[in-house]
């Protein structure tokens, strides 16, 4: 009797335990609880005596010392496990290192501040893998950041609090405790890439970026397709605070701008206004000139004595076309970049421009100087820019074009003046990349964004390049496809049905 | 423990000596094939459709590793969940059925040396099977170009998960005479294992959800699966099999004072 109430009571407080991880009614639990404990005790104190007997002779102190050494055992296994979980050592397999944090985001991790960052991730139950392995690499790497999972199908008023709208996994960054959604940063990849731009957002000062306007530049809250509405959304996202800037008669470049941007003016600057700017950039300042081809805006003047020649062309690629065979196209392509903090994740990536001229360093420019992005040798500067607008002729002359690879953009550090450090400048022969109908193709954002943060000097802060698997393939054809799986599927079952056969038959001999 | 090889090589003999285990491994070897040449061959037609629309750059996230092996070595691991413990039952339970035990425990051999011998043999078993499944990426390195060592983390997970749930099933043959209840109980026990992921995120308490979620396997050979070998999850199936192999040592131990 007592055996049978013991495995009943056991089987009731089973299940009682799973009814409580699983959630089920609490007066269920409790009950099964409550009446497997009953029995178990019940039994036990029918068995007592028995108990007793087996506990007080020789068989119970043998009995006892297996009890021992088996917690004994069992207590260094819980505390193995336990510095296994408290000391994460993980080994990357994999070619590519898609599962080691690169040295940017373990710099960043350094630097968290003692207030920690907290990162909620929602997503529905099981879609969570991909998220939770990637965030382990976070908070197994620094115990200031803390993660916590939700699903939103069954935290619905925790979803709504944090705004959580779509079915889809959304993951947001705060810099310390996230009470509301404000102020969070939302992620809805779960990639290193993103992850480390949305701590970075949060734990980073704030940076102040001016856009020059008056001259036809492209508007910062113009959301046609040739404004930057775009590009200052995803500005602001990284941390910075974007402002209009209207010199004119103004006293200059405010004193609390960490960069200006002179986005594809069409009409010619002030001398005064280039005077600002001149003392600005000579002063320490940071300058990111984009200067579209086939307009003036008098900057070409101040831009030589900073170093930087701007071709008075037009670049024309032959690009490949799936049916129409070889094209000439005025949208280069590009997928060379120089050796600069500002394109050096960019490798392997396409950044798209749509007429663009060329720029080149000045060949007695002092200070520091680097190519950003390079067009291929199929490319050429049309300097013939007239037939282009009058008639949309493009023909290479080769004795006054110049053949590809020609630069499309160019850093520069100037040289330390009197007044003050050497400032940054970057000039690209194009502002159409950055304007909304082109910022979002290729790696357009990743070259505008790594461009001012290099202007602002977070170098640091410029893009972790997305890591893939490497990519691989297999070619085999439908016969060999077919005959492989046919001898898995049927040869080697009954290969090692047939060892069974014979084993049975020899057991049988 | 120099009786270990002994008891071990007995126990392959036996193992080996009926259809049982041939039966097992044939039908885990139809099943595993069916499922890898069906995920094969599903990479297989979204290649092509990838290269007769052009679609050229879908190229750079075509991976074998993950798309074709990951995906069946997730899959075999739940295959493992049953077929470990079909092999793990007569362990203990048959030669307890037959009486055979009460030889085994006159005899000078010690309780750990029985359960270390009997745990080895099936972990050549494991072995053996681990080795067969090596045959499926085989084919895809013989006609493709995958990672070797995220295949290697593959198998080495596989082996490990195979050889954690053998220690638990081991635990159950000896707590009984039944094969079919060491089999029943030990299945249970297995996939309970691996669903108990699953209820860690139904509860609302963050410590019983990170003790669930330790405890259960499947977030423990994931990582492996994506080529990432971790510390954790090594020592975790070295834990279990600690565990439950101490515990089968008192159990058989408790059959000599009982």
């Amino acid at each position: 009797m007592e055996p049978l109430l013991a495995v009943l009571g056991s089987v009731l407080a089973l299940f009682g335990l799973l009814g409580l991880f699983a959630g089920a009614h609490e007066w269920l639990v409790g009950a099964h609880l409550l009446g497997g404990a009953a029995l178990l005790a019940y039994s036990a104190a029918r068995r007592f005596r028995r108990v007793r007997e087996v506990v007080g002779g020789q068989s119970g102190r043998t009995g006892a010392n297996v009890v021992v050494q088996t917690l004994l055992l069992c207590g260094i296994a819980g505390m193995l496990a336990f510095l296994s979980v408290r000391n994460p050592v993980n080994w990357d397999w994999t070619e590519s290192r898609v599962h080691t944090l690169s040295p940017a985001t373990l710099d960043l991790l350094e630097r968290i501040p003692e207030t920690g960052i907290e990162i909620l991730a929602f997503y529905a139950r099981g879609s969570e893998r991909d998220a939770r392995s990637v965030l382990d690499l976070y908070t197994d790497r620094s115990g200031l950041v803390r993660t916590r999972f939700h699903d939103p199908n069954e935290r619905p008023a925790l979803a709504q609090r944090y705004e959580i709208a779509s079915s889809q996994g959304v993951i947001l960054v705060c810099g310390g405790a996230c009470e509301t959604a404000a102020g969070t940063v939302r992620v809805t990849e779960p990639a290193e890439n993103e992850l480390t731009k949305a701590i970075r957002s949060v734990i980073a000062d704030k940076r102040k970026l001016y856009a020059l306007a008056g001259h036809g530049e492209a508007g910062l809250s113009d959301d046609q397709a040739m404004g930057l509405a775009v590009a200052k959304t995803w500005l602001e996202d990284e941390n910075y605070e974007v402002a209009e800037l209207i010199l004119g008669d103004g006293p200059g470049v405010p004193d609390d701008a960490d960069a200006v941007l002179v986005a594809g003016p069409n009409r010619s600057l002030l001398p005064r206004e280039l005077a600002s700017l001149d003392r600005y950039l000579r002063g320490g300042g940071s300058l990111a000139v984009l200067a579209d081809p086939l307009s003036t805006s008098g900057l070409e003047g101040p831009l030589r004595e900073w170093g930087v020649e701007l071709g008075d062309d037009l670049i024309v690629e032959e690009q490949q076309t799936l049916f129409a065979g070889p094209q000439l196209a005025v949208q280069p392509i590009v997928s060379s970049y120089g050796s600069h903090p500002a394109t050096e994740k960019l490798a392997r990536q396409v950044t798209l421009f749509h007429l663009a001229r060329s720029v080149s360093v000045a060949e007695d420019a002092d200070g520091e100087s680097a190519e950003l992005a390079l067009t291929g040798p199929s490319s050429w500067a049309e300097s013939d820019t007239e037939s282009f607008v009058r008639e949309s002729l493009v023909g290479r002359d080769p004795e006054t074009d110049r053949l590809g690879p020609l630069a499309l953009a160019v850093a520069r550090t100037l040289p330390a003046g009197e007044s003050g450090a050497g400032g940054r400048l970057v000039v690209v022969g194009d502002s159409d990349f950055a304007r909304n109908r082109y910022v979002a193709q290729g790696s357009n954002a990743d070259l505008f964004l790594n461009i001012v943060s290099w202007l602002v000097g977070q170098e640091e802060f410029a893009t972790i390049e997305r890591k893939l698997p490497r990519a691989s393939s297999a070619q085999i054809g439908s016969e060999a496809f077919g005959l492989f799986r046919f001898l898995s599927l049927f040869v080697l079952p009954e290969l090692v049905l047939l060892a069974a056969a014979l084993a049975w038959w020899r057991r049988r001999a | 423990m120099r009786h270990v090889p002994a008891i071990a090589a007995r126990e392959i003999r036996s193992a080996f000596s009926t259809p049982v285990a041939y039966v097992l491994i044939s039908a885990y070897l139809f099943i595993a094939g069916f499922l890898f040449f069906g995920s094969f061959g599903f990479f297989l037609i979204q290649l092509q459709q990838i290269q007769a629309y052009g679609l050229h750059h879908l190229l750079e996230r075509m991976n074998l590793n993950d798309i074709v092996i990951a995906q069946s070595f997730g899959t075999f691991a739940t295959l493992m969940a049953f077929l470990v413990p079909l092999l793990c039952m007569r362990a203990f339970a048959e030669e307890r059925a037959t009486g055979s035990i009460e030889l085994l425990l006159t005899s000078p051999l010690t309780s750990w040396e029985i359960v270390i011998g009997k745990y080895l043999a099936i972990l050549a078993l494991i072995a053996l099977i681990v080795a067969l499944t090596a045959l499926f990426p085989a084919l895809l390195f013989a006609y493709g170009d995958p990672e070797l060592w995220q295949t290697l983390a593959n198998l080495l997970t596989l082996f490990a998960y195979s050889a954690g749930i053998a220690a638990l099933c081991c635990f159950v043959s000896a707590l009984t005479r039944s094969q079919i209840v060491a089999a029943v109980v030990g299945l249970i026990a297995s996939v309970l294992l691996l669903v108990l992921d699953f209820a860690a995120e139904s509860t609302s308490s963050e410590v019983v959800q990170q003790v669930l979620r330790y405890v259960g396997t499947s977030g423990h050979f994931e990582p492996g699966l994506r080529g990432q070998v971790r510390l954790e999850d090594l020592t975790y199936f070295g834990v279990m099999a600690l565990v439950f192999l101490s515990l089968c040592r008192a159990a058989v131990e408790s059959l000599r004072w009982r």
